[in-house]
């Protein structure tokens, strides 16, 4: 028999099961494997010895108070993996849609939003803060009329700023800092413009209100059959890492194989993510800003605090709530590029969005990354 | 799905991240950081990269990934090397702050400390100066973790451990006692 070979004899110190009857029985009668085998004890009685924090006082566990103690520190470095999840939506469907005005467009807290855009030029945007249960309580838009979509958001991908640039009919501007962390490769696309009508039906909401509240919630007369049109100018995504983000307004076909895109959560949005788009057209027809938001405000279980919320903001015809889930996340006014912007941090400081609106573009710069360096790279903006 | 769902539903997805990577913190901890303690032996600085990498995997990967375990000991060895080597500029300041502490509080021998934090300190920088897949697997062994979990790890076959564990042995005997400071 040949002689054991070295992961075997040092597998043997650790286990005395780790050797068969044949090599148990050469071990015992070949002088060369036992010393061999007495060298490897030896020189693993050292490590040990060395390596063994006991032996030089230091401590050598873990209890599980430190345990508790440690997921105590991480858990407040990590917070709620708000960077991972809770933005994807948010950055997705900002990137979608042109800037997270479109998220406003397509979805229930876009009811609220879109009674703020009758005259539309937002020049700022404010922080509304929200909870789970906000969220919860916001009315749908489907149960007070008609949404009908033109034209939903198609994204394509292009070879740069400048075809960017032709295609969204505007200049595209490009960072002229990155963090050092963040891959230096963009990745361009456009998205299409959209075009969505909202017609409000006293009809529809008379359907869908129970009963006993149908009076104290009537619809007000001239808003029955008031129309909102939004229509949204293509946008220019630049994505820095190694996909574009995912196109959620686009409609799915049905059957089709589902998208890595959706349902991936945000780990398949690219580390850094810069939106820019024309603000959208937004006209109403029949029904007043204030006259839409007091009668959405006024829905059974919108929570009084978040109407409280969203009728301080003061000026809606030039200021876009944008929801922050406040668990999670923070907002904060900032400036950008001499204006005005918002800025969205997760309470951990590892992800943000700034949003900002200028000579008629409104920008967003979101990212797994620091806000000092999102606000740098916004302010990197040419 | 409208907005409202959305975030809802991302908000589920979340607590459920939240639970899994708890489970997964409270399960790979002690482990994490006894590899960090085999490398740095020094609690707080191992509490540190232990705590680190952790931070690091939640920012990375999500918590349920099937590769999370040898990720985390894979990234405890790396980052304590990485402590360790820029730690050797500290080394003098800390031996002196021991001997310092020690004379403060009167008790204990200060020579006795200022040895012990030596041996420490050269027991690292060995660690330091042998091939990192020696240094991995002789801190994740020593640490308690399986011939299979240092497998994994590590990328080779569970027999390959043993033959890999005995150069290592070898190696930081030969190292530590050519140069032990």
């Amino acid at each position: 028999m040949t002689h054991l070979d070295d992961g075997a004899l040092r597998r043997f110190c650790d286990d005395d099961d780790a050797l068969d009857t044949d090599q148990r029985g050469h071990l015992t009668s070949c002088p060369v494997c036992t010393a061999r085998l007495s060298a490897t004890r030896a020189d693993a009685a050292f490590a040990a010895a060395a390596l063994n924090p006991q032996s030089l006082g230091a401590t050598d566990s873990t209890s599980p108070l430190e345990i508790g103690r440690a997921w105590s520190r991480v858990r407040g470095r990590v917070g709620r993996p708000l960077q991972r999840v809770a933005y994807g939506p948010l950055l997705a469907a900002a990137a979608a849609a042109a800037a997270i005005v479109c998220v406003f467009v397509f979805t229930p807290v876009g009811t609220l939003a879109q009674s703020f855009l009758t005259i539309f030029e937002p020049q700022q945007f404010v922080a509304v803060p929200v909870s789970r249960a906000d969220l919860g309580s916001l009315p749908d838009l489907q149960r007070f009329g008609t949404v009908v979509a033109r034209a939903t958001p198609q994204m394509r991908e292009v070879t740069g700023p400048v075809q960017a640039g032709t295609l969204a009919r505007m200049r595209v501007a490009v960072p002229h800092w990155l963090p050092a962390d963040v891959p230096h490769t963009a990745r361009y696309a456009v998205t299409s413009g959209s075009d969505t009508t909202f017609t409000f039906s006293a009809a529809i909401a008379r359907a869908n209100t129970p009963t006993q509240s149908r009076s104290m919630l009537a619809m007000p007369r001239n808003l029955d059959g008031a129309m909102l049109e939004v229509a949204t100018h293509p946008a220019v995504i630049i994505a820095f890492g190694s996909k574009l983000p995912p196109l959620r307004s686009a409609p799915r076909a049905e059957g089709s194989r589902r998208q890595s895109n959706d349902d991936d959560g945000p780990r398949s949005l690219p580390p850094l993510v810069i939106v820019q788009a024309p603000v959208p057209n937004v006209t109403s027809t029949g029904a007043t800003v204030a006259q839409i938001e007091d009668y959405l405000l006024r829905q059974p279980g919108v929570s009084p605090s978040l109407a409280a919320e969203i009728r301080s903001i003061g000026d809606p015809e030039t200021t876009m709530p944008i929801p922050i889930p406040i668990e999670r996340a923070f907002g904060q006014r900032v400036t950008v590029q001499g204006v005005s912007g918002l800025g969205i941090g997760d309470n951990t400081g590892v992800g943000g969005v700034v949003v900002w609106q200028r000579a008629g573009i409104i920008y967003a710069v979101a990212g797994q990354l620091p806000q000092r360096d999102i606000m740098a790279i916004a302010e990197s903006l040419r | 799905m409208a907005f409202a769902a959305r975030i809802g539903a991302a908000m589920t997805q979340a607590d459920g991240a939240d639970s899994a990577f708890e489970r997964l913190f409270r399960s790979e901890y002690a482990k994490v950081a006894a590899i960090a303690r085999r490398i740095l032996f020094d609690a707080h600085a191992a509490e540190d990269v232990a705590q680190d990498v952790f931070v690091s995997f939640h920012r990375l990967h999500a918590p349920d990934a099937p590769f999370a375990s040898k990720w985390l000991h894979t990234a405890a060895v790396h980052s304590a090397l990485n402590a360790v080597r820029g730690r050797k500029r500290r080394v003098r300041r800390e031996i002196a702050d021991a001997a310092a502490d020690q004379a403060a509080s009167r008790t204990g021998d200060p020579l006795e400390t200022v040895a012990s934090v030596e041996l420490r300190t050269a027991v690292a920088q060995t660690l330091g100066r042998i091939n990192p897949k020696y240094a991995a697997v002789l801190a994740m062994r020593y640490a308690g973790l399986s011939y299979a979990e240092v497998a994994d790890a590590l990328g080779v076959s569970a027999n390959h451990v043993g033959t890999m564990l005995r150069r290592a042995e070898a190696a930081f005997k030969k190292e530590h006692r050519h140069d032990p400071s």
